[in-house]
């Protein structure tokens, strides 16, 4: 009996907890936007200290005068020239430290060094959402082409979208992502979702289709968009569209993407062999 | 259609029901909140369902719920695929359920007279429902949770509430199947005595 009473109360247990939850979007929120702050910590503790370390330790080398010259004149030789004219804040400052005497006593008090350049000026922040793990076949970033020539103290603020990047003496912060790019990936993952609904619980794979296709407009380079490629190649295969279901297989099946559903691929490529 | 004369192709069509593969992991590695997002929506629904079956507490289940989603791209390192997310994902809630049941027992004493209320609302009703008694019973057993180990209280509700496969049991409490078993079988004899407590008048 005692045992009947206990069957029956996990049995209560089980239908009478569930996962909905009317609040469920706004936990969702609450993870996302404490998510940032983590990452952003973690980013912070490993590089605060490494700067802070290379910091302390080029003011205490700077300190002791001769090695400081020394080192400027090494890198005059090993390095290449500067242009001509060359005048970005960069050079100014080895120049101005090289102009020193060694006995010259430091300046009492110096404005920052090389002020962090203004928002617009810093290197864009790669976006969150767009990272398939796919062999990219296009070259690496060529090197970052020298900072425009800061002649005037006060530079005009450049465009938003300058190409020119900031002056590498010292790694900025990262500027957050911008604001705009949080509602196109809302709108990508509602696609997402309303394709993936569609796929595997409608089963209607005409419109799962259209949707898996409008996804990969919307993030053709998301960090899903190889499982929604993978997927639209099934829904031409479920629709009987047989060489566009290979053609969209096949860099799968070929491991144009890695192992990533390369085994299912080929299993379905072979299946679908008349 | 091609496919329903290959039940290995057929298997392979029916197969996802969530995301899968290198990307998304590393995606959830990285702590893309897109990713992140995706795989909230998609099963924060079975997390939440076992936070509050352990808890009985919707406070202590979304606490559980934020904390697990949290933890997971810290935690994807350690996914080697041999699992469904899904299952790892309860594997992370049940590790730090742990934490909110410790912190819940040293508050327990205190809140033990506000859980005798629907003892009292089932006094007052004079035909209770199937659904009220139903629920009555259901506290009684997470009441009775009390007298059972943290380990114990988790088998038993992956196991005996949820139901869950004695392979999905080893991946989410990281234990070989006999000591799930031993810890589940100690669970409901303690849970037996306890319920039988109630039965005879005495508090559960």
């Amino acid at each position: 009996m005692k045992g009947d009473l206990l069957a029956e109360a996990t049995r209560a247990l089980r239908d009478s907890s569930d996962g909905a939850f009317e609040g469920a979007r706004a936990t969702e929120e609450r993870i996302l936007a404490a998510l940032p702050r983590r990452r952003r910590l973690r980013l912070v503790k490993p590089w605060g200290l490494s700067l802070a370390a290379v910091l302390i330790g080029s003011s205490v080398w700077a300190m002791s005068g001769t090695p400081v010259r020394m080192w400027i004149q090494s890198l005059a030789q090993v390095g290449p020239p500067p242009p001509a004219g060359h005048t970005g804040p960069v050079a100014e400052r080895r120049r101005a430290r090289a102009s020193t005497p060694p006995e010259a006593a430091p300046p009492p008090v110096q404005p920052p060094e090389a002020p962090l350049p203004a928002t617009p000026d810093a290197p864009p922040r790669a976006p969150t959402i767009a990272r398939p793990v796919v062999r990219s076949t296009s070259p690496p970033d060529g090197p970052a082409p020298l900072a425009p020539e800061a002649v005037t103290p006060e530079p005009e603020p450049a465009p938003a979208l300058a190409a020119a990047p900031a002056p590498a003496a010292m790694p900025a912060p990262a500027p957050p992502a911008p604001a705009k790019a949080e509602p196109a990936a809302e709108a990508a993952l509602d696609v997402y979702e309303t394709a993936h609904d569609l796929h595997f619980k409608q089963r209607d794979y005409a419109r799962a289709l259209r949707a898996w296709d409008r996804y990969l407009e919307l993030a053709p380079r998301g960090s899903l968009a190889l499982e929604a490629r993978f997927h639209r190649g099934v829904c031409l295969a479920r629709l009987g569209r047989m060489a566009e279901a290979r053609q969209a297989l096949e860099p799968f099946a070929r491991g144009d993407y890695g192992t990533y559903r390369q085994a299912q691929a080929q299993k379905l490529l072979d299946a679908s062999q008349p | 259609m091609w496919y329903q004369s290959s039940p290995l192709a057929e298997q392979l069509l029916e197969t996802p029901e969530q995301p899968g593969g290198d990307a998304f992991a590393e995606a959830l590695a990285a702590g893309e909140s897109t990713a992140l997002r995706l795989a909230y929506r998609q099963h924060h629904e079975v997390v939440r369902a076992f936070a509050r079956r352990l808890l009985g507490s919707d406070a202590d289940a979304e606490e559980l719920v934020q904390d697990t989603f949290l933890a997971i791209p810290g935690a994807m390192r350690r996914f080697r695929g041999d699992c469904s997310l899904r299952t790892f994902f309860l594997s992370i809630a049940a590790h730090r359920a742990k934490n909110v049941l410790r912190g819940r027992t040293r508050r327990r004493r205190a809140e033990e007279r506000l859980e005798d209320e629907p003892q009292a609302l089932f006094g007052q009703v004079a035909e209770p429902d199937e659904a009220l008694l139903r629920r009555e019973l259901a506290h009684r057993l997470q009441r009775a949770f009390e007298c059972l180990s943290d380990d114990q209280r988790i088998a038993f509700v992956l196991s005996e509430v949820e139901e869950r496969s004695s392979s999905d049991l080893s991946h989410i409490l990281g234990a070989p199947a006999s000591t799930i078993r031993a810890r589940v079988a100690a669970a409901k004899e303690k849970l037996r005595i306890e319920l039988g407590k109630g039965e005879r008048g005495g508090r559960p």
